[in-house]
């Protein structure tokens, strides 16, 4: 919870960019899966989702970090409406 | 109704800026409609072929218990909607010399055709817009501090403080 409006967009970009890399990567790993007909095992399948979680992680940090340093002049949360959800 | 005007941004705005809006407002649209759409079709998909197919030797023993369960269960959601859409890419692979138990309405596969094709899309576009968003982002800062100095500050010395 928080009135200020920089960090509302971070957490927003911080958030969506999160689950844009984790979602890319989990279809990534299961177009890779099903074409290649490997049989998966506990190995492929600890890869695939401490991958996802890690590559979640990274892009979200990424995403804030561009926001704030190029991108803070836009308002996202007001483009989306998401200020008017989360007050 | 009031019609909102554009905002001031999108009049001037860069190409690592139209990168990222497209990256954090358009793509997870598209990406949450594509999960819940391979939930819809898998749900029923998975009646029709799990008789068939969800054994030895199209999957390992291991396979079948591991995708029983959410969320691995996706991928073997994916991989029946990628053979209603395109049969003979997994008859050459997985599903080897077993004829199709089932056989799709065009509507069906038209879906499940355009559901392959999109999550390819996605899987290519996301990490090139990223890419180029990580890219761009030093050239955008650049191109704002050169519409704000005019030549000759640059000549006289502007470029010491990039």
């Amino acid at each position: 919870m928080t009135d200020n409006v920089q960090q509302k967009n971070e957490i927003l970009v911080a958030n969506v960019g999160g689950f844009v890399g984790g979602t890319l990567y989990g279809g990534a790993t299961t177009l890779a899966v099903m074409l290649m007909a490997t049989p998966i095992g506990w190995v492929a399948a600890l890869v695939i989702g401490v991958g996802s979680v890690l590559t979640a992680a990274l892009v979200s940090y990424g995403a804030k970090n561009l926001y704030t340093t190029y991108l803070n002049h836009i308002d996202i949360t007001k483009i989306t409406k998401v200020d008017q959800l989360c007050r | 109704m009031q019609i909102e005007t554009i905002p001031e941004f999108i009049q001037d705005a860069s190409l690592f800026e139209w990168f990222f809006l497209i990256f954090i407002l358009i793509l997870p649209l598209i990406l949450i409609t594509l999960i819940i759409t391979q939930h819809i079709l898998g749900y029923f998909l998975a009646k029709k072929y799990d008789i068939h197919f969800f054994k030895p030797p199209y999957f390992t023993n291991m396979e079948v218990a591991v995708y029983c369960s959410w969320p691995l269960s996706l991928i073997r959601y994916a991989t029946y909607i990628t053979y209603t859409g395109f049969p003979s890419i997994l008859h050459k692979r997985r599903f080897k010399s077993h004829a199709s138990p089932y056989i799709p309405s065009r509507m069906i596969r038209f879906v499940c055709q355009f559901w392959v094709m999109a999550l390819v899309i996605c899987i290519i576009t996301g990490p090139t817009l990223l890419i180029m968003m990580f890219a761009l982002a030093p050239r955008s800062q650049i191109g704002v501090r050169l519409q704000a100095s005019t030549k000759n500050e640059i000549l006289l010395g502007g470029l010491g403080d990039w």
